[in-house]
């Protein structure tokens, strides 16, 4: 299987419909990470496609020694941050998530139930909270990648997380 | 990769990795983005320029402006509504637009919906309790426009949506959500 560092090289070089083999791996993932960051379909994939556009355009500052799924979720991240900071400065809820149709035609399967459910309680956790919660929990990404992508340091990560978990358990948990 | 092995974590886990995504469409338009990007800058001199785009550097800077200002004016325009915070939909059908409304309510044993679409009646929307634990879940179609609504906990609490900005404080003293149904902005 061809290596991500020998993917950008070949996009650096010219061959750039290899940059779509990095998206094909990377953009689903990026895709869930970001609708449960910051709440609606649109917004998502507005940051996803942000996220993504940077990174192409800025590849050859992309190093090897770094991974490249960190180095991209490390741009997405901020990305959420920026839509996130956008959404406080909007003065009311519209509903406009045309992806969620198929969502909530079927919204009494568990699976939906569960997806919609999470993404509430995640609503109500500090976006910090969030992003910490997300990537250790349902990312499944250890503190020192989490340092990477986020910026933090790993202990103030881990209070993060303790305190996020604290509150999902509070908003989750069958009483 | 790491996991805690706790049962609120594999529930998150599941949840988030179940969850249906519109990865394809959004994927395409991704790419569709992408393929009319300029080659990616090689900082050394004399860097091949080949590849998508190439030959329409100028064309290029002039449309990426056009699309800039459209995009400026079109996000301009959206700010002044907003995405959902929380799941929500839009399909419109002659009885109006399904709408998802959720509210996490630890402790709560019945949560309803009221809102000037269903009268203001606390037995007219009862939500359901969700799957995944003390989220309260309802779906219900609304006509365009801006709607007022809240949530009434246990037959007697009345809070407004904490995910959604409050209306102006009503003549009964209690507070509101609003929430605006909208065309699709995808």
């Amino acid at each position: 299987m061809v290596t991500d560092a020998e993917l950008v090289a070949r996009t650096v070089a010219g061959r750039t419909e290899a940059f779509d083999d990095l998206v094909a791996r990377y953009h689903e993932r990026c895709l869930r990470f970001a609708v449960h960051m910051v709440g609606s379909a649109a917004d998502a994939e507005d940051a996803v496609q942000d996220a993504f556009i940077r990174a192409y355009r800025g590849l050859a500052r992309y190093r090897e020694q770094q991974q490249f799924g960190a180095w991209l979720f490390r741009i997405l991240a901020n990305r959420c941050r920026t839509a996130l900071a956008a959404r406080k400065r909007r003065e009311a809820r519209v509903i406009a998530d045309s992806a969620a149709v198929e969502r909530s035609s079927s919204a009494s399967a568990p699976p939906v139930d569960a997806g919609i459910a999470l993404r509430a309680a995640l609503a109500a956790l500090d976006p910090e909270q969030r992003e910490a919660f997300l990537l250790h929990f349902a990312e499944g990404l250890g503190y020192t990648e989490m340092a990477e992508i986020t910026g933090a340091g790993e202990s103030a990560l881990k209070m993060r997380v303790k305190r996020a978990r604290d509150r999902m358990r509070a908003l989750l948990e069958e009483t | 990769m790491t996991h805690d092995h706790d049962p609120l974590g594999e529930r998150v886990r599941e949840a988030y990795h179940e969850a249906p995504l519109d990865d394809e469409a959004a994927r395409a338009r991704l790419l569709e983005k992408l393929h009319r990007e300029p080659a990616p800058q090689v900082p050394a001199a004399g860097a091949s320029n080949a590849g998508r785009g190439a030959w329409w550097p100028a064309f290029a800077a002039g449309a990426l402006m056009i699309v800039f200002m459209a995009g400026a004016l079109t996000g301009w325009l959206l700010a002044r509504r907003a995405a959902a915070p929380v799941p929500a939909a839009i399909a419109e059908s002659e009885s109006g637009v399904p709408v998802v409304f959720a509210l996490p309510a630890p402790g709560a044993r019945i949560v309803a919906l009221v809102g000037d679409f269903n009268g203001w009646d606390a037995e007219a929307t009862p939500l359901h309790r969700a799957a995944l634990g003390n989220v309260w879940i309802a779906e219900v179609r609304l006509a365009r426009g801006l709607h007022t609504y809240a949530f009434v906990v246990d037959g007697e609490r009345w809070i407004p949506d904490p995910g959604a900005p409050l209306a102006p404080e009503n003549e009964f003293g209690t507070h509101t959500s609003v929430v605006i149904v909208g065309e699709s902005v995808s």
